[in-house]
């Protein structure tokens, strides 16, 4: 609980308004959602003003818990003799020189009401006014939705801290003796940069570790494991390896991805705010709901080609599903329990090892499959146009989007989205992984090749884009902790004991910056003290 | 739109935070005399509209985010409604057209995008 109090002197109206301004500082800053802070800066806006107009002290007391402000304004006013005619839009006593200044149209009231979800009014005439409201705050923006797909595996970590490098959110730490790695999930994006980092083993992505019976499932698998077994083994064959394994039906992403590609397209015709930027990479819709929320309008409102898939198969029973990053894993296994997907989730690679035998073995024999594959291709299906993340027909309406792969690439264009530099692009397609899906540290194949080999891949059925039924939320991600007053009190904490460490950002320490350490230690997030930092101990 | 481009259109004024003009955007404006009203339907993309010219409209812009202020009929600010702008980071504008002219023209600036107020 944080509570602060602010005293209103009556008539002084230079200062009307300043409790309140100081009120929403501290609102933005312990990491009130907006759209809560807007409603409650409304009501304690025409609250202070009314002690202002009316009376000649007042007092604003303010209590923020973790799931409500709650406000109570007191003051020594004349009181109101009918309240119920006092709350009728249109009715005031102001003044007429507070008339003259704007104020006293007679809405403070109704507009506290209307912005308030609890309001409470008591006076009595000649001794004051007591107004009461609450406005709830949203207590963990969903985060729920974005729990971590990536698995720690804490015996293989080897301490070499290159995943703390590489973390493009500081979501990760390392801590020593034994090496632990930790996600701070608030922080984590579901990008795959950790697990590509990752040598020894000891980061994958949380899913089923063995192969479900394949017999009579359908199978959805990434276009791009397709192409992962090698020049002589084309996308027929991996499909009849898996056919052989036992699958029902095989669908591939591709043509989700492109339905998406399509509909953003169209999106950018009547476009909410440009550039319109594609969900079809949700490590990318997680980073700009917690870093860029002010981009969130400019996300095309579809789910993500493998939401899609998902939404679309939750109807066909017991499937298979190829993830080939966190962010998809997390997108399938972490939904909410109704709508969860009678689905087992598996990485790529417990996949491709049942396809390597079964394809290796072809090889020998056949040993032209993938040059008659192409030639069969030519004469069915042939596509039309260079591959995006999959073979695309050209649809364009708009012009190309602009398409950046990588995660640190990706940022420094939202930045510039975000600071009106690309005034020039109307669609964005946004991916973490380098070549996009392609590029993900859980397929084998370099990005560059399988993604060359798919452009003359033969085209797959067609799918559609999948509007969503939530909107993109923001995420509280820096906000320093749940319960937002000891936010503030830990936000001086953490500067002032920030500029007693040395500011290299080695991360010996086991986190990524001095700053995190900072952090770290006032939020006792894990076993760590001032101790730990190396370069301090060695003096 | 960006309120530099509003404004020159407008045939307005800047005179706080001329350097701001450029980047800062509005899809909508809002016009009106009363605080509680121009407080209601401000947000981060309005342009208030206002007869109003004291430091009130200042912190109403502060409070809910609004980029910048359009005084009517050529009136000039009061001097701590500059200084309050000024502070805040407030474009501050003045059009020499009165509230129909200029809403009209805004309407016509900013198409279908614009928030009407309610009767």
């Amino acid at each position: 609980m944080k509570s602060c109090s602010y005293q209103i002197s009556g008539g002084d109206y230079a200062n009307a308004g300043a409790a309140s301004s100081d009120l929403k500082a501290v609102l933005k800053r312990i990491g009130v959602e907006p759209a809560a802070i807007r409603r409650t800066i409304i009501a304690a806006y025409e609250a202070e003003t009314n002690v202002v107009i009316h009376a000649s002290r007042g007092e604003m007391r303010v209590t923020i818990g973790p799931g409500q402000i709650d406000v109570e304004v007191d003051d020594d006013g004349p009181g109101i003799p009918d309240i119920a005619q006092a709350m009728k839009e249109g009715f005031s006593t102001a003044s007429a020189a507070a008339r003259e200044l704007g104020f006293g149209a007679g809405m403070g009231l109704p507009n506290i009401r209307k912005s308030s979800d609890r309001f409470t009014l008591e006076s009595t005439v000649g001794q004051g006014t007591r107004l009461r409201f609450t406005v709830h705050l949203k207590a963990h923006p969903v985060v729920a939705a974005v729990s971590s797909g990536v698995k720690i595996s804490a015996e293989r970590c080897t301490g070499c801290l290159r995943c703390l490098r590489v973390c493009p959110t500081q979501a990760l730490r390392v801590r020593r003796g034994p090496n632990v790695p930790a996600i701070l999930e608030h922080l984590c994006i579901n990008c795959a940069e950790c697990i590509a980092a990752c040598e020894p083993g000891a980061l994958a992505v949380s899913a089923a570790a063995a192969l479900p019976d394949p017999k009579g499932r359908s199978l959805l698998i990434p276009s791009s494991f397709l192409y992962q077994f090698g020049a002589g083994v084309g996308p027929e064959s991996v499909r009849r390896a898996l056919s052989e394994l036992g699958f029902a039906e095989v669908r591939e992403l591709g043509p989700w991805h492109e339905a998406l590609r399509r509909a953003t397209e169209e999106c950018a015709a009547h476009p909410k705010a440009l550039p319109v930027i594609s969900p079809a990479c949700l490590a990318v819709v997680n980073l700009i709901e917690m870093r860029f929320p002010s981009l969130i309008r400019n996300l095309a409102p579809f789910l993500s080609p493998i939401e899609g898939a998902g939404r679309d198969w939750a109807a066909a029973g017991k499937s298979v599903m190829v993830a080939s990053c966190p962010s998809e894993c997390a997108a399938l296994l972490l939904r909410p329990a109704t709508e969860r997907l009678e689905a087992d989730i598996i990485p790529p690679a417990l996949l491709a090892q049942k396809v390597m035998p079964l394809v290796a073995a072809k090889r020998g024999a056949e040993s032209s499959t993938a040059s008659l594959e192409l030639k069969n291709s030519d004469s069915r299906t042939r596509t039309t146009t260079r591959t995006r993340m999959t073979t695309r027909t050209s649809t364009s309406t708009t012009g190309d989007p602009l398409e950046v792969t990588g995660i640190r690439h990706v940022m420094r264009v939202l930045e510039e989205v975000e600071n009106g530099l690309l005034p020039d692009v109307r669609v964005l397609e946004l991916f973490a992984c380098d070549q996009g899906c392609f590029g993900s540290p859980l397929l084998k194949e370099d990005a560059f090749i399988s993604r060359h080999r798919a452009r003359s891949g033969p085209a797959a059925k067609e799918a559609r884009a999948v509007r969503r039924e939530k909107p993109f939320t923001a995420r509280a991600g820096l906000r320093l902790d749940e319960d937002m007053a000891k936010a503030i009190a830990k936000l001086s904490e953490i500067e002032k004991l920030r500029r007693t460490l040395p500011g290299k950002d080695c991360a010996l320490c086991g986190a990524p910056t001095c700053d995190a350490l900072a952090e770290d230690i006032i939020l006792g997030r894990t076993a760590c003290s001032i101790s730990d930092c190396r370069m301090m101990t060695q003096k | 739109m960006k309120l530099s481009e509003l404004a020159d259109k407008l045939g307005a004024q800047i005179v706080a935070n001329v350097e701001r003009a450029g980047d800062a955007q509005v899809e909508r404006f809002h016009v009106s005399d009363r605080i509680s009203d121009l407080l209601n339907f401000a947000s981060d993309e309005t342009l208030l509209v206002t007869g109003l010219v004291n430091m009130h409209l200042a912190r109403v812009a502060e409070l809910m985010d609004a980029p910048g202020i359009c005084l009517l009929d050529g009136l000039a600010p009061d001097a701590p409604l500059l200084e309050a702008a000024l502070r805040r980071g407030i474009v501050l504008m003045i059009s020499e057209s009165g509230c129909e002219e200029t809403a009209g023209l805004l309407r016509a600036c900013l198409h279908e995008e614009v928030c009407e107020e309610p009767d």
